[in-house]
Formats: C-alpha cells, sequence, structure tokens
C-alpha cells in the first residue's frame, strides 16, 4: 500500500505524529499556565475591588480551580477527546464558540499578509537575482535590510499617520465599520478597507526575509546548468524565471515560510492588538491576562492545528512541486 | 458628497476638498454612496466612546469589575449624585431614613419599565439587594452585611430592616454600584451564568443592541425611557481599542468621541488635549475618589520603625510626581481621604513636606547609615500594574530614595502576579497602591486601614497590615453613627491617627480627565462621571 499510495501513507504517518506533538504541547502549556503566579479567581476578585477571601473562594470552586492540577489535565484530556472544549467561566460562554468568531478574522489578516508579502518579494527578489549590479537592487537590499529590522509597532504607527491621521483615506483601527450596514460586496469592500493598514504591517514584519530568500534561491537557480541550456537555446529573460527557475527556487522558500507560520501567528498578537482587530492574538492576549486557563488551552489547541495543518499543507504542496520528495 | 460626511465617522466640519479626496479614494465610491443618507445622520446621534479592556459581561450586579464602565447606560440605580455627593433620586422618588438609623425607606418611581417592557417594582429591588448584592457581590456583601430584612409591602415601597446604622449605604445606590436586575429574568436562575448577563435588561436611557466581541457594544436611545427632559445620543458605542497609542490616533482622527485619561499616556493626554477640538473634564472623580499610595509591609522589621516610615515620606517629592508624571490631573494627597470626599476629608493632620536632609537625619536615627556601597539598606518595589503613570511614578521614587541612601529595586509584572505577590504570598517589602477611598470611607479607604480588613488572598485589602486599636474604633465608630457630624469627628481623628503611622504613603489623588471632541455635550453630570448613565449627553453640530 505504502509503495501504491506514497502521497496518502506520508500523509497518514504525518499525521500521526501530529497529534502526538499536540499531546505534549497541550502538556507543557497546562503545566506552564499552572506556574504562572496567580489564578482565574484571584485576577476576576482582584479587577473587583477585592472582596473578602469567602468571595475568592467561590469563584475558585466555580471556576473548577481547587481540584488538583493533574485532575484537572485528566480531564480536561478526556474532554478534548470529545472534541469539546469546554467553557470559557470569566466569559460565560463555549470555548469553541469563543474562539470559532475569531478565526475568520486572523485568518483573514495573515492570510493577505502573505500574500501581500510574498507577491512583493517575487518581485522585488526576482529582479535582484536577475540585474545583481542593477542599482534598483541596491535599494532593493537596503529595503529588506530596514523591513528585517523595523519594529511592529513602529511600523503600525508610520502607516496609521500617513493613512489615517494625515490622509484619511484609511480607518484607524478596527474590522469593519462599528454597526456595519453593509452586505454582500460593500461589506467586503468595507473590510477590505480595514484590513489594508494591518496586513501591511504584518507583511512588512516578512517582507525583508521573503525578499532574501527568493533572491538568493533564485540566484542559484540561475547558475544552474540547464539555465545555461535555455539561455543557449535563446528563451527570453521571463521565460527562463517563469517555467524554470522559479520551480526550483520555491521550494526552500515554501518550507521555510510553512515553518515560519507559528512566528507569523505569534506575530499577528501584536499587530491585532495595536489595530483591535478582533482576532485569536487578542483574544490570548486577554485570555493570559485573566489567567483563562481553560480558554487559552483551547487556543494552544487551535492554533496547533493550524500551524500542523499548514505545515501539512506545505509538504503536499512541496511533493507536488518536487517529484523527487514523493518517494523519499 | 457632503452627505457622506458619516461614512467613517469623521468630523463632518472637514474641508470639503478633504472630503472629495477621501471619497475619491473609498474604492467603489460608487457603491457605497446608496447609503449616505441614513449613514450621515447615524453619525451625528452616535456617541463613541474607547475603552482600553473589554469587560467579560455587560453587567454590574456581582462585581464591579470593567463592566461598570458600560453597564451604567443600561440601568439606572436606586440614587444618582452630584459632583459634590449630593444623592438624588434616579429610581428612587424620596427616601427616609430612621432617626434611630435602622430603617430605611425607599419610594420608587411608578412610570418606569425594563427595557423589555415588564413594570419595575419594589420586588425587583428587594430581590436584586437580598439575592444578589448581598450574597455575590464582591462589595455588596459587606456594604449590605447590616441588612437584617428587604421588605417590598407594595410595588412602590421598599424597606430595609438594619441591625445596625449603616448611614454609607445610601452612597452605595448607583447604578453601576447596585445595579438593579429584573427578578423576572434572573429569579431561580443560576446568577453567574444568566445569558442576560451579555444581552442586559435594564431600565437606563440606552438599551442594549449588540455586542460585536472584541470590538464595540451598541446601544440605543431607550424611547420609553422615564425621563423626558433629556435627549441623548440616538447611539451610544463603546470600542474596544486594547493599544493606547491607537486611542490616541482614533482620538485625534475622530474616529472616537471620548475616551478617559486613565486609558492613556500621560503625554498623550497632554498633546491631544493641546488640539482646538478635543476638552477635557475632571469633574466626575468624587464618587470613587483614588488615591496613588505607596505601601509599605509592615512584616518586614524594617518598616517597624516610624522614623523609616517617615523618612521615605520625606525623601518623595510629590509635586514632581503630580507636575511631571500625572501632567497635573490631580493634588497632592493630604491624608488618606481624597479631598474630594469634603465630607470626611481633613488637611489638618500630620503632613510630610519633601525634605531629603530631614529624610537622611531620620534614617541615621533609625540606625541605618550610609554603607560602603553607598547604600543605607536595598528593598524591592512592586507598582502598581494597569496605567503607564505608576511604572514612570515608581521609577521616579527610584532615584528620589537612592538620593537619600536607600536602594529600591523596582520589579515588573502582569496584573495576576502583582496581585498574588503583595495580597496573596506577602512577598513583597513596599508596593503601589491605586484605589478608590469613596465614595464613603466605610466602602473606601477603610478597608486599607482597618485591622480585621487584613486577609492575604484578598487583593486591594489592608496589605501594609496594619493594626492599630484606635484607628479601629474610630472606623467602627464612624461606620455606625448617624449623625452627619459625629461621622467626620470619628474620620477626622482617624485621618490624624494613620498619618501620624503612616503605614502607606498617601502621595496624589487623581483625576480622573475625560477627554472628549467637543461636539459632545452634557457626557458627565454625576459625581461617577464616565460611569454615570449619561442620559443627557449627545452630540452637536458646530
Amino acid at each position: 500500500m505504502a509503495r501504491s499510495y506514497p502521497y496518502l501513507w506520508q500523509a497518514v504517518r504525518r499525521l500521526a505524529q501530529s497529534v502526538l506533538l499536540l499531546l505534549i504541547v497541550l502538556f507543557l502549556s497546562f503545566v506552564m499556565l499552572d506556574l504562572a503566579p496567580g489564578d482565574m479567581a484571584e485576577v476576576a476578585a482582584a479587577e473587583s475591588g477585592g472582596g473578602d477571601t469567602h468571595y475568592v473562594e467561590e469563584l475558585r470552586s466555580r471556576y473548577g480551580l481547587d481540584r488538583p492540577l493533574y485532575e484537572r489535565y485528566g480531564s480536561y484530556v478526556v474532554q478534548v477527546a470529545q472534541f469539546d472544549l469546554g467553557q470559557s467561566h470569566r466569559r460565560n460562554a463555549p470555548i469553541a464558540a469563543i474562539i470559532g468568531e475569531r478565526i475568520a478574522p486572523t485568518g483573514l489578516l495573515v492570510g493577505t499578509a502573505i500574500t501581500i508579502a510574498f507577491a512583493i518579494a517575487l518581485v522585488l527578489g526576482a529582479f535582484a537575482a536577475l540585474r545583481p549590479r542593477h542599482a534598483l537592487t541596491r535599494i532593493i537590499d537596503g529595503f529588506a535590510l530596514v523591513a528585517n529590522a523595523a519594529p511592529s509597532f513602529l511600523v503600525a504607527m508610520l502607516l496609521t499617520y500617513a493613512f489615517a491621521l494625515r490622509l484619511h483615506w484609511l480607518p484607524s483601527a478596527g474590522y469593519e465599520m462599528l454597526l456595519s450596514p453593509f452586505h454582500g460586496f460593500d461589506r467586503i469592500l468595507d473590510i477590505g478597507r480595514h484590513l489594508l493598514l494591518p496586513a501591511a504591517t504584518l507583511a512588512t514584519l516578512h517582507l525583508g526575509l521573503y525578499i532574501r530568500l527568493i533572491r538568493t534561491a533564485l540566484a542559484e537557480a540561475l547558475a544552474q546548468d540547464y539555465v545555461r541550456t535555455a539561455r543557449a537555446k535563446g528563451l527570453s529573460d521571463i521565460h527562463i524565471l517563469w517555467s524554470h527557475a522559479l520551480r526550483n527556487a520555491l521550494l526552500p522558500v515554501t518550507s521555510i515560510v510553512g515553518a515560519q507560520m507559528a512566528g507569523i501567528l505569534g506575530g499577528a498578537v501584536i499587530v491585532e492588538q495595536i489595530f483591535a482587530w478582533p482576532g485569536l492574538g487578542q483574544l490570548a492576549f486577554e485570555a493570559v491576562s485573566d489567567r483563562d486557563t481553560d480558554l487559552l488551552m483551547g487556543l494552544v489547541l487551535t492554533s496547533g492545528v493550524a500551524v500542523i495543518l499548514i505545515n501539512w499543507a506545505v509538504d503536499l504542496l512541496q511533493m507536488a512541486l518536487d517529484p523527487r520528495l514523493r518517494t523519499a | 458628497m457632503i452627505a457622506c460626511s458619516g461614512l467613517e465617522l469623521h468630523d463632518p466640519s472637514l474641508s470639503r476638498r478633504r472630503l472629495m479626496v477621501r471619497a475619491g479614494q473609498v474604492a467603489g465610491a460608487a457603491a457605497l454612496l446608496s447609503g449616505c443618507g441614513r449613514l450621515a445622520r447615524a453619525d451625528a446621534g452616535r456617541l463613541v466612546i474607547a475603552l482600553g479592556r473589554e469587560p467579560t459581561q455587560l453587567t454590574s450586579a456581582f462585581a464591579p469589575d470593567n463592566s461598570i464602565n458600560i453597564s451604567g447606560k443600561m440601568f439606572d440605580g436606586l440614587l444618582a449624585y452630584d459632583f459634590d455627593m449630593r444623592p438624588y433620586g434616579q429610581l428612587a422618588r424620596e427616601w427616609t431614613v430612621a432617626p434611630d438609623g435602622l430603617t430605611m425607606a425607599f419610594r420608587l418611581r411608578d412610570d418606569v419599565r425594563w427595557h423589555d417592557g415588564r413594570p419595575f417594582t419594589a420586588r425587583d429591588v428587594a430581590f436584586s439587594l437580598s439575592q444578589i448584592w448581598k450574597v455575590k457581590h464582591s462589595r455588596g456583601r459587606s456594604t449590605f452585611r447590616a441588612v437584617d430584612d428587604v421588605t417590598a409591602p407594595d410595588p412602590t415601597t421598599v424597606r430595609l430592616h438594619l441591625s445596625r446604622p449603616a448611614p454609607y449605604i445610601l452612597s452605595a445606590l448607583t447604578g453601576t454600584e447596585s445595579q438593579i436586575v429584573p427578578a423576572h429574568l434572573y429569579e431561580g436562575m443560576d446568577f453567574i451564568g444568566n445569558r442576560f448577563n451579555a444581552a442586559p435588561v435594564g431600565t437606563g436611557p440606552y438599551r442594549f443592541v449588540r455586542w460585536e466581541r472584541g470590538a464595540y457594544v451598541a446601544m440605543e436611545r431607550n424611547p420609553d425611557y422615564w425621563d423626558r427632559s433629556h435627549h441623548g445620543a440616538q447611539q451610544v458605542i463603546f470600542r474596544f481599542l486594547p493599544d493606547a497609542a491607537s486611542i490616541a490616533m482614533a482620538m485625534e482622527i475622530g474616529e472616537i468621541d471620548a475616551v478617559t485619561s486613565l486609558a492613556l499616556p500621560a503625554v498623550d493626554v497632554v498633546r491631544l488635549t493641546s488640539l482646538s477640538d478635543i476638552r477635557t473634564d475632571d469633574r466626575g472623580g468624587s464618587y470613587s475618589a483614588p488615591i496613588f499610595a505607596f505601601e509599605f509591609n509592615l512584616d518586614r522589621p524594617i518598616f517597624r520603625d516610624p522614623r523609616v516610615r517617615h523618612a521615605i515620606a520625606h525623601a518623595i517629592d510629590k509635586d514632581f510626581i503630580l507636575g511631571k508624571i500625572w501632567r497635573g490631573y490631580g493634588r497632592v494627597a493630604q491624608s488618606p481621604l481624597s479631598s474630594r470626599m469634603r465630607a470626611f476629608h481633613s488637611a489638618d493632620v500630620p503632613q510630610y513636606p519633601f525634605d531629603p536632609a530631614r529624610a537622611r537625619a531620620l534614617l541615621d536615627a533609625a540606625g541605618y547609615p550610609v554603607k560602603a556601597d553607598g547604600y543605607r539598606f536595598s528593598i524591592h518595589h512592586d507598582p502598581m500594574v494597569g496605567a503607564d503613570m505608576y511604572q514612570k511614578s515608581a521609577d521616579y521614587i527610584r532615584s528620589a530614595l537612592a538620593d537619600v541612601g536607600i536602594r529600591l529595586i523596582v520589579r515588573q509584572q502582569d496584573f495576576a502576579t502583582f496581585v498574588k505577590r503583595v495580597f496573596t504570598d506577602r512577598d513583597f517589602d513596599t508596593a503601589g497602591s491605586y484605589a478608590a477611598t469613596g465614595p464613603d470611607p466605610v466602602i473606601g479607604a477603610q478597608r486599607f486601614y482597618w485591622s480585621k480588613a487584613f486577609k492575604p488572598g484578598v487583593a486591594f485589602a489592608n496589605a501594609p497590615h496594619y493594626a492599630s486599636a484606635a484607628v479601629d474604633a474610630a472606623l467602627e465608630a464612624g461606620a455606625t453613627a448617624t449623625d452627619p457630624d459625629e461621622r467626620r469627628r470619628h474620620y477626622v481623628r482617624f485621618q490624624q491617627l494613620v498619618q501620624a503611622d503612616l503605614p502607606r504613603i498617601p502621595l496624589i489623588e487623581s483625576y480622573e480627565a475625560i477627554l472628549s471632541n467637543r461636539r459632545v455635550v452634557d457626557l458627565i453630570t454625576t459625581a461617577d462621571g464616565m460611569r454615570g448613565n449619561m442620559a443627557a449627553a449627545h452630540k452637536v453640530d458646530r
């Protein structure tokens, strides 16, 4: 079977490894959160101005925090195995629902940012690889360096200052208009206008790296024998780039982008805070401040699954790009 | 094009040229134009207020957490308080207290309906007090402890029967501190898990419309509101902007109409107030009357010597903190009760003016000479967590104390860690505190000084572990005295005693300034400022 369906066999093996990995990640997060000082009951009571000792104890037993760690972890795993993420006591709502409504905004933000970064990097990287001595290439190099080094809050502030405060072209924060009256295409346009600044900020964080990756990989591919053969045949630069070099050059780039996925989700936490983007990152930040363990576990699980799925998809993509990987 | 001014919630007084540019930039402007007229009106009648943190529920009946910033618009209280803390009736028409202080009677309005159309009656009040405030509410449990029984003899009468006089109850009856919930939606159910906590049905001037999680809570004017003399905004929206720099930016652009200064770094407050279309209002602080203080852990032997505490008080220049860090939004604190609590505050108490030489002399006398490393001793400090000013003040105090030979090591942590360290583990030497001293000393300041309020595990209680029989006696007498003058005498004595002992140094009476667009009028009208019901708040065209 392994011989006749190499794709499938690989996929299944990967999935099994992933489940094990997820269990380990879950356990570590659970222990680390338990080690963090303060629990949800203490935070809730303190935010309510203190109360008395009984108040904290009542909250603690209501939140189920009066049970030992192993017992809480055990019942949590049993619950998750039944595809139930449980209830957030602090927010009084099912965790699956709380997380569910945040997935689309984060997916949109991260997806758009990567697409923007990748598209720009492809153009700039290809130019730099083709014309290494051109004056523009120096500028591209410099830009890549700056983009790589600039902190997200600074990029965000500059973009907002220019496009929201000075030019009034775009809103400074939020996901869509308050009490949005829009539907269908109008609503997409409205969300798109809100999306531009955060997506551009997040894209900038990764742009520098992508430019350099694509440039190096393309330069290497362009030095190969088959490119010289293509040139000898009299093919144009664009044709060589598109049909011969790019396919090989993209292999290492896709694997790095895939491996970076967790980092991109991490970067989204800050960007979502700055732009009040109602995504998973903002939720995670609040869950940590509230010490809302169950919600945070749900988030760890969700992002863990997302990272695994994306890596899985990248593997499949690479197998499609490179026939050699299918038998490996 | 002009009709589109509401499109982006910007100030419509922008120039026509800029509007043209902006409209031109909106991709597919033609597609958007169709709904413009409606939007322009929505903008004019819409009040957008920024909040740094999203609450986890919208009712404050069990807990005065950050839900109080929103909840009071949807729930009226029995009473409201003017800027000088004089009570006036909201849901109660009038109230009487028996001469012995053991019975309180409230006559309620008979023309108030819940947002679902059901009449508001005495039963709702009796239910909320006996089933929620007295048993579930973090502060209400002590505020209403003296209430033995609540009766509702008829739909417009509520009587409280007390085991001992509790005059402070009359200061605790706002719509957020003691929130009346509809008995018909809460009775016989799990209070804390009730679905109406996230979609409230109240009595206030605004009705709940929508809670877009992670983004905003929207309310609309209640057409059946009993007080027809007010014309509030058509919509009130609380927007959640977790990043302080983004709040400042949104305020400057005009995407939001108002925000509390506490959500912003002081430099941004100063910068924004210098803009011509933004004004500030700091009248609404007498209800909570917060004080920023420096607390000693008296379980540490070094702080048992009052000379050390006095020395540290003399080493700190409070005017510097007020001017440079608080940027003038407040007053130097003279006593543990804010001067905004006029009925109780006294400035005739021991003061500790800035005097480093005197501080050094006191430390020498206490037996802490400067050692070879240049310091007398080394202590840790845990600044209060939540606002930019707390950390900056701690940084200043570190350098001020270094000047008199004390090394202060400032620790940084998140809120949960701070609470656990200071109040549960008591693993601290000195700590920052920012907490209400009002509306009545029993509800506010008492817990920091009363020996019976020392309870490890309870946040914002007696963190110093201060215990003084004389102070306890003054506090307990003040809590149950029925005559206002007699109450004042007890609290003046309390202030003199604790300022001499100085278990904590009151530093700054913080004034919460409300920054708002000049088009916004009547935003705050009560002692609890932004927590008030905003019944009259609206925008005018200028």
